[in-house]
């Protein structure tokens, strides 16, 4: 695997879904 | 057979009485801080919340959690680092993902065996760490609900709850539990491992010299690790067996402590709702509801996984199996083999596949349905092993995942039935729908209904994505209906946040200079990472929303009309709810999972 890339990738992809997570809590409010 | 779940349910629910009072007069902040303790409680405190800042702070810890779990997954392979001295190296990306995902939310999924692949650095500063802390966030999310249904100026502060809920709930049990745990035989180490030489000369193989190879065992701090592990219904065990390991679970006393451990804080905090509310009746009846759901669960898996015989034994017909013959014309020659229903098999103990005997032979299956109950995930038999319709209570239990439920968070899944039963009565009925003295208005009927919701999207929808394509048909192993019940386990487990497994799918791929993985592992690691997380928050929030608002509302006063919520009636109402909506949601996929496998042809056949 190619550390290079993956390592980030999944990095970023966990803090992208938290992300959505608190957009959904901020959507939350809007209902 | 029976005098386990039964000692264990009576024991666990006499003393949530008193854990709850304890808990309720911790979390309402009664109690009175030795200093130096007090100081700490200080500088955490940034204030009162809302609900808003609340479920901001939740967040923001756990986006600090996972920065944190991956640093340290990441960093396992470096030389500096102490306490690795079996060398382990760094574990594959997408196995770091979905074991730090796995840890912070309280699912403990494991990609990965704990004594092959992670070094004692990482079993106390990522495992145990995040089994302390991922426990106390459900905790804190029903406590900010509950302040906010009682109409609280504002919801408490998270960081102070965390603290309050590490320091003096769950480090005193875990240490009173770690001692019978050592004294049983546990280890407790910082060494990696003894080398032994086997009792039987050459049990591990000779060396070319001829000199016999030794054994290597695997230790480390597990009387440290177990405690939390059950208690925090993390389930995540530091040997890859988990609680069937003769080090992690040793002996039939061990095993009841661990199955109790793992109950009594869903038990205590459904009793601490009531009180720190003040509706102590009220609490009671959802007890109720929980604990016939609870006896159902385990007297289903018991009756037909213990007293009831593995059907691949006595379905099975004399038959001719293939194998490969390069003499013969066809290249294959038959090898009948005789009716297994006419061997001398005694199965009068039913289903011993996958059991550890020195804990009886129903200790596995109530394991078993209390482990997906309160979604602790641990494991004293392999789930793979058991009859098929066996394996019906455990997913039933995640797919309902308010049988108690992890601490707090299987109340809050409750309160979801709860919310949703209360207004179909009142548009039943033609009144509005009430609770706690609050009408409750289409707002929170959205909310729950969406945070209802996710858990059967994020278990269906990936199912099928897999069962439809070499994702999920290549990595199982087991053909037809069991083969698609490994899958639909694997996401039920990880949308439940429980963490158990039907082993056999091929879903590792361990360290990162592993040179066999198996091959639909990455696919595996990243969708079970994606639904533990949505699964974890998005019914949290939603829920702290709803209480939030529900707890703005003008309190309306108690009349004739008013529906009662500590009635029997109201119970029947709850768990009708509970199983209609239940059944509506999973009854399909049971029927091409579990009841196929029954009713169509065993396991090990065409």
């Amino acid at each position: 695997m190619n550390l290079a890339i993956w390592l980030p990738a999944m990095f970023a992809l966990g803090l992208v879904s938290m992300g959505l997570c608190l957009l959904f809590l901020y959507a939350c409010e809007k209902i | 057979m029976w005098s386990l779940p039964i000692s264990l349910l009576l024991v666990t629910t006499i003393l949530a009485f008193p854990l709850s009072r304890y808990a309720a007069w911790i979390m309402n902040g009664k109690y009175r801080a030795p200093k130096l303790l007090h100081w700490f409680e200080a500088k955490l405190n940034s204030g009162p919340q809302n609900w808003k800042q609340y479920a901001v702070s939740l967040l923001v810890f756990n986006i600090m959690l996972f920065i944190y779990g991956f640093v340290v997954l990441w960093l396992q392979g470096w030389s500096k680092l102490p306490m690795n001295d079996l060398h382990r190296g760094m574990l594959e990306p997408t196995t770091i993902f979905n074991s730090v995902i796995s840890f912070m939310t309280n699912t403990n999924l494991q990609h990965y065996s704990g004594d092959q692949h992670l070094s004692n650095f990482c079993q106390i500063f990522f495992c145990i760490a995040n089994q302390f802390l991922s426990a106390a966030v459900g905790f804190c999310a029903l406590s900010a609900i509950i302040r906010a249904f009682r109409s609280d100026p504002h919801v408490g502060n998270f960081f102070v709850d965390m603290w309050r809920v590490v320091v003096y709930m769950f480090v005193p049990c875990a240490l009173i539990l770690a001692v019978i745990f050592v004294q049983q035989g546990s280890p407790m180490t910082f060494n990696a491992a003894n080398v032994v030489s086997t009792l039987e000369p050459g049990a591990m193989s000779s060396a070319t010299s001829g000199a016999q190879t030794q054994q290597t065992i695997v230790v480390g701090p597990v009387a440290a690790l177990v405690p939390i592990k059950m208690l925090g219904t993390n389930g995540g065990g530091f040997y890859g067996m988990n609680a069937a390991h003769p080090m992690e679970n040793p002996t039939a006393l061990t095993n009841w402590f661990t199955t109790f451990a793992m109950m009594i804080f869903p038990f205590t905090l459904v009793l601490m709702y009531g009180r720190m509310l003040g509706r102590l009746r009220h609490a009671v009846v959802i007890f109720s509801v929980m604990m016939l759901l609870m006896i159902g669960t385990i007297v289903w898996s018991i009756y037909f996984d213990t007293m009831k015989p593995n059907p691949g034994f006595t379905a099975h017909t004399a038959a001719a199996y293939q194998v490969p013959d390069a003499g013969s014309s066809s290249g294959k020659r038959d090898v009948p083999f005789p009716a297994v229903a006419g061997l001398p098999v005694d199965q009068h103990t039913g289903n011993l596949e996958g059991k550890e005997m020195r804990f009886g032979t129903s200790a596995g299956a109530t394991f078993a349905a209390v482990t997906v109950d309160v979604t602790c995930g641990a494991v004293n038999c392999e789930h793979d092993a058991l009859n098929p319709v066996a394996a019906l209570s455990p997913m039933v239990g995640m797919w309902l995942n308010c049988i108690y439920g992890g601490k707090g968070v299987g109340m809050i899944n409750l309160l979801l039935f709860l919310i949703i039963g209360i207004f179909i009565a009142g548009q039943m009925v033609g009144r509005t729908p009430e609770y706690l003295g609050k009408k409750i208005g289409g707002r929170e009927v959205k909310l729950a209904l969406i945070a209802l919701l996710v858990h059967p999207i994020m278990i269906l929808m990936p199912t099928g994505l897999f069962a439809a394509t070499d994702w999920g048909n290549k990595a199982t192993s087991n053909p037809g209906p069991h083969g698609f019940s490994q899958m639909l386990y694997q996401f039920s487990s990880a949308s439940a946040n429980n963490g158990s497994a039907f082993d056999g799918l091929g879903v590792t791929y361990g360290l990162n200079n592993n040179t066999s993985p198996s091959p639909e592992a990455v696919p595996w690691d990243i969708a079970t990472g994606l639904v533990m997380l949505f699964s974890r928050y998005l019914p949290i929030i939603a829920p702290i929303a709803m209480a939030g608002y529900l707890g703005m509302k003008k309190s309306a006063p108690f009349g004739l009309g008013t529906l009662r919520d500590d009635t029997f009636t109201f119970g029947v109402l709850l768990l009708g709810t509970i199983l209609i909506v239940g059944a509506l949601l999973f009854l399909p996929v049971a029927a091409l999972g579990p009841v196929a496998e029954h009713f169509g042809p065993f396991p090990f056949g065409g």
